[in-house]
């Protein structure tokens, strides 16, 4: 039964990427939202064409000609929605081209301002350039230095509890006052104050003349309160006209645009709805794009961040080169020679394509490597000590995957296989796999209108890749079963198997069913139930199923390329094979 | 069919190329609109680093803030020497404030002098000769010339000229050996097709070779290259990659020419490559460059990636809607006649040569 639907507008979704601009068509079809189609270009932020709106013109005319609806006229979006029912009620726009926003941030104390300053930036494409608290044991000349040597685009000055400390927040003061006048006038970088609200307005009285100066809630107003609401609402401002100044086009773009949002923000709203729908406690999102990459992670819907980095396999491949494993990298493809020069190529020729089957796993190899470089430096503090204590990730209860390297669909085995040893999950996970780009749209179109990304939540794009079961707590040794699975679905369908160690299993779960799965361990294992107990479990059927992945942890591939790319071979192979 | 925009690879025997030679941030700009400018004259400049030198002119002539203004003697900007005067009280208690360090008054102000330390500059040079057509201010000039141009795809970040020299026996198919560069070619650039080894490389920088274009250079040469001071342009790319026809057309024009090579690393959102240019006034009308298009049928392109990667070949069909390749990634594809094939590639694999 289709549910009702109070707010029926028609939406077009705009997202800017580093390589393709996409521009997705939501609608309401048979009684409830759905994303009617999506129409692709390859962007033009770069040269040659150096202006955005041309890849956002090309996107809708391709969404026109798949659809046959009239979006266009003379050149502009059509809205409102007419009475011929061409054109579009809203437009809303998402980026992630571009460069990040460098920033620099004051606090009083490191362990309370400038913590909560830093917080309050994380979730947006923002590079800490700079970090100033009173204890950093630097004078007032070396903080003018060390400022205009980085070339902030923006301060963030934050310090003292609302009714709290004001002399050092005046010795910042005094230290942007005499910067001001140092910085070149076309590059003085804007300041936000969050701050003592005491303090505010002298702080705006001394520094409106030589900086254009922002206000916004004390992101500490007391010692027990965190407030990160406002700053993050003027972030958002400051940082989309950053983006004007460096996207050409875009200006011109925001005056059809309703809501706008830095694709983070959207991504990680839409991973929290999904982990929530799905009852999954405890998410882990890593999003590898072109130039951006994120790491989400959260307990729940309620508690979770978002850790965007202007890394990537593309457009953000150069900042991460050095610590490529070329040996490593031959592993993955059959050839086992020619990576130096590959990664080159790469890095000089961020939107290329992988072509073929090679390609693909070269391609997965860069992401594997680019990938664990981005999670070690998006996990939390308590996150990264369970890794390096364990040797393995911490336990979360859903995994999911984004970005341009992960859409590549039509070879779920070798992107769960990727998945699988990059993210090396514990216990039983469900994976998510974003391969339709469609998170960031839904995410953000949950803001204008939350059916449409609960009416879409059973489609087909937001079905899992699989759910995962790892036993973990104890050796995987011995020839004897290890665990006793049972997955039972539909009318008398069910599945009985016994699990050695060492083995990759895979259980046929159909796409959108649901099945009731049982999993004793056969000894002190741990399966998401707690050591040794049986897990019962009501699990959403995906494209590849349930898996058993009893290969142990850390999973370990031979350094030797030939045996690396033949043991992961086998793997493959193994993913391929269901259970009858 | 849709329009698909991408970067333009040139090699011109005569052309009027336009380079975009700004700064990554706001600096000063050095030149005037129409001016002419030879390849090393800087277009504009910013400080690398900051180093500051806070001076108290309260303090060292001992005069309360509001007066201090009226005894300081030097100017916002002025370059200064260590011990030139800065400010100075006359009377019968003469007192004097005088420069620590070499540097440039930064700001005047509330009782202080600030200088800045002369310190590396971040410099973009004109790169080529020509005339500056248009200023963009704060950060750089357009510059034009006319002559040959060929555009690279990798430089190591020098700039210098020279007296191109191409030896037949690497050029345009051998590769360049430290035996090969003896002292007569003292202040030339090489053009070569490969090079044999580091050694070569070495050799190179102990005769003071003013530049070195080559089609390639495998990745483990790259750090080598780095280290040198004389400019190393890669043409075609990585590895073992030859010379394509077209640019060997335009390269075997350039023997006892003068030319500059600007190995500077690749610019992609302003659309500025590494690049070799010879001057060549003419009357004659002259095709400007462009840094890319939209793919057309007929454009000839190059195969930047994937099985194909190094070939030319020339568009016969844009496909009308994005596909799944066989990796599973999805793309606008182009068919390419290669030779006598007609082959598939994603139209992000291409660039289109002019």
């Amino acid at each position: 039964m289709p549910s009702s639907v109070v707010q029926t507008e028609r939406y077009l979704v705009l997202d800017l990427g580093h390589v393709f601009t996409r521009a997705f068509l939501f609608d309401v079809v048979d009684g409830r939202y759905q994303c009617v189609s999506i129409g692709t270009a390859l962007s033009t932020w770069e040269a040659p064409v150096n202006d955005v709106r041309e890849s956002v013109l090309a996107a809708v005319e391709a969404l026109e000609a798949l659809t046959g609806l009239r979006l266009l006229q003379e050149g502009e979006i059509l809205t409102p929605v007419q009475v011929t029912g061409e054109g579009v009620d809203s437009v809303h726009l998402l980026v992630s081209a571009g460069p990040p926003m460098r920033i620099a941030v004051i606090g009083i104390l490191e362990n309370l301002s400038l913590r909560s300053a830093l917080r309050a930036v994380e979730p947006y494409p923002v590079e800490p350039v700079l970090r100033f608290h009173v204890n950093d044991g630097l004078s007032d000349v070396e903080r003018v230095e060390q400022l205009l040597n980085a070339a902030p685009d923006v301060i963030l000055f934050t310090g003292g509890t609302d009714e709290g400390a004001r002399q050092a927040l005046l010795g910042f003061l005094q230290v942007l006052e005499m910067a001001a006048p140092l910085f070149p006038q076309e590059d003085r970088p804007l300041v936000l104050y969050a701050g003592n609200r005491m303090v505010a307005h002298r702080v705006q009285q001394h520094l409106q003349a030589a900086y254009e100066v922002y206000v916004a809630d004390n992101v500490r107003p007391s010692l027990e309160t965190e407030n990160l609401v406002g700053v993050r609402r003027t972030l958002q401002e400051i940082y989309k006209e950053h983006l004007v100044r460096r996207l050409p086009g875009l200006e011109g773009l925001l005056n059809v645009v309703r809501t706008f949002e830095p694709v983070p923000l959207a991504w990680h709203r839409m991973v929290r709805l999904m982990s929530a729908y799905h009852h999954l406690s405890g998410y882990l999102g890593l999003y590898l794009g072109s130039g951006l990459s994120m790491v989400a992670r959260g307990r729940d819907a309620l508690r979770g961040r978002i850790r965007p980095f202007a890394l990537g396999v593309g457009h953000g491949l150069s900042k991460v080169l050095p610590q490529v494993d070329v040996e490593q990298l031959k592993g993955w493809t059959a050839s086992f020679e020619g990576s130096e020069e590959a990664l080159l190529y790469k890095a000089v020729y961020p939107e290329v394509l992988p072509e073929t089957e090679a390609d693909a796993w070269w391609e997965r190899g860069l992401a594997y490597q680019v990938g664990k470089q981005v999670l070690e430096q998006g996990l939390g503090r308590g996150d990264r000590r369970w890794w390096q204590r364990r040797g393995l990730p911490p336990v979360y209860r859903a995994l999911f995957l984004g970005g341009g390297v992960w859409s590549t669909l039509n070879h779920p085995e070798a992107l769960l296989l990727t998945a699988l040893d990059l993210l090396q999950p514990l216990g039983t996970v469900t994976l998510f796999v974003d391969g339709s780009h469609l998170l960031a749209p839904l995410g953000l179109l949950a803001k204008v209108n939350p059916f449409v990304p609960v009416q879409m939540l059973r489609s087909p794009h937001l079905l899992p890749l699989a759910t995962v079961v790892v036993p973990w707590g104890s050796p995987l040794r011995g020839r004897n079963p290890i665990l006793r699975v049972r997955l039972s679905w539909g009318r008398n369908q069910h599945l009985s198997v016994s699990v050695l160690p060492g083995e990759l299993r895979v259980l046929p779960l159909p796409p959108g069913y649901r099945g009731e799965l049982i999993v004793e361990p056969l000894g002190a294992y741990d399966v998401g139930a707690g050591r040794g107990r049986t897990l019962r479990q009501t699990v959403l059927g995906g494209w590849k199923g349930v898996v058993i992945d009893a290969r142990g942890r850390p999973v370990v591939y031979p350094e030797d390329p030939e045996s690396h790319w033949q043991a992961r071979a086998r793997w493959l192979d193994v993913l391929q094979r269901e259970e009858v | 069919m849709p329009v698909l925009y991408r970067p333009a690879r040139q090699a011109f025997a005569l052309v009027r190329t336009r380079l975009r030679r700004t700064l990554r941030r706001p600096g000063r700009v050095l030149v005037q609109l129409g001016q002419r400018v030879a390849p090393k004259d800087v277009i504009a400049r910013r400080p690398r680093t900051y180093r500051l030198e806070i001076l108290s002119v309260t303090e060292a002539l001992r005069v309360p803030p509001e007066k201090a203004a009226q005894y300081v003697v030097c100017r916002l900007g002025q370059p200064v020497a260590q011990g030139d005067v800065l400010a100075e009280r006359p009377g019968l208690f003469k007192r004097k404030l005088v420069a620590p360090i070499d540097g440039r008054v930064l700001h005047i102000g509330a009782g202080y002098i600030v200088l800045q330390r002369l310190t590396a500059q971040e410099q973009v040079l004109a790169g080529l000769e020509g005339v500056v057509e248009e200023l963009l201010t704060p950060y750089g000039a357009v510059v034009s010339g006319q002559g040959l141009f060929v555009q690279g795809v990798w430089g190591n970040g020098r700039l210098d000229m020279g007296t191109a020299v191409i030896l037949p026996q690497i050029f345009p198919y051998g590769a360049l050996s430290a035996p090969l560069l003896t002292p007569e070619l003292r202040g030339s650039v090489l053009i070569a097709e490969q090079v044999a080894d580091a050694e070569a490389l070495h050799q190179a920088r102990e005769i003071a070779l003013k530049g070195l274009v080559v089609a390639a250079l495998p990745a483990s040469l790259l750090p080598v290259a780095l280290e040198m001071p004389y400019p190393v342009l890669l043409v075609e790319g990585f590895g073992s990659t030859t010379f394509s026809s077209s640019t060997i057309q335009v390269l075997e024009q350039l023997h006892q020419r003068d030319v500059v090579v600007a190995a500077e690393p690749p610019r992609r959102e302003i659309g500025l490559w590494p690049w070799l240019f010879s001057m060549h006034e003419t009357f004659d009308a002259v095709q400007p460059t462009r840094t890319g298009g939209a793919l057309e049928t007929e454009t000839l392109v190059r195969v930047v990636w994937g099985p194909y990667q190094g070939r030319l070949g020339r568009v016969m069909e844009i496909e009308e809607f994005p596909r799944v390749l066989p990796s599973g990634a999805m793309g606008y594809v182009v068919k390419l006649q290669i030779d006598d094939q007609l082959v598939e590639v994603p139209a992000n694999n291409v660039e289109i040569v002019d």
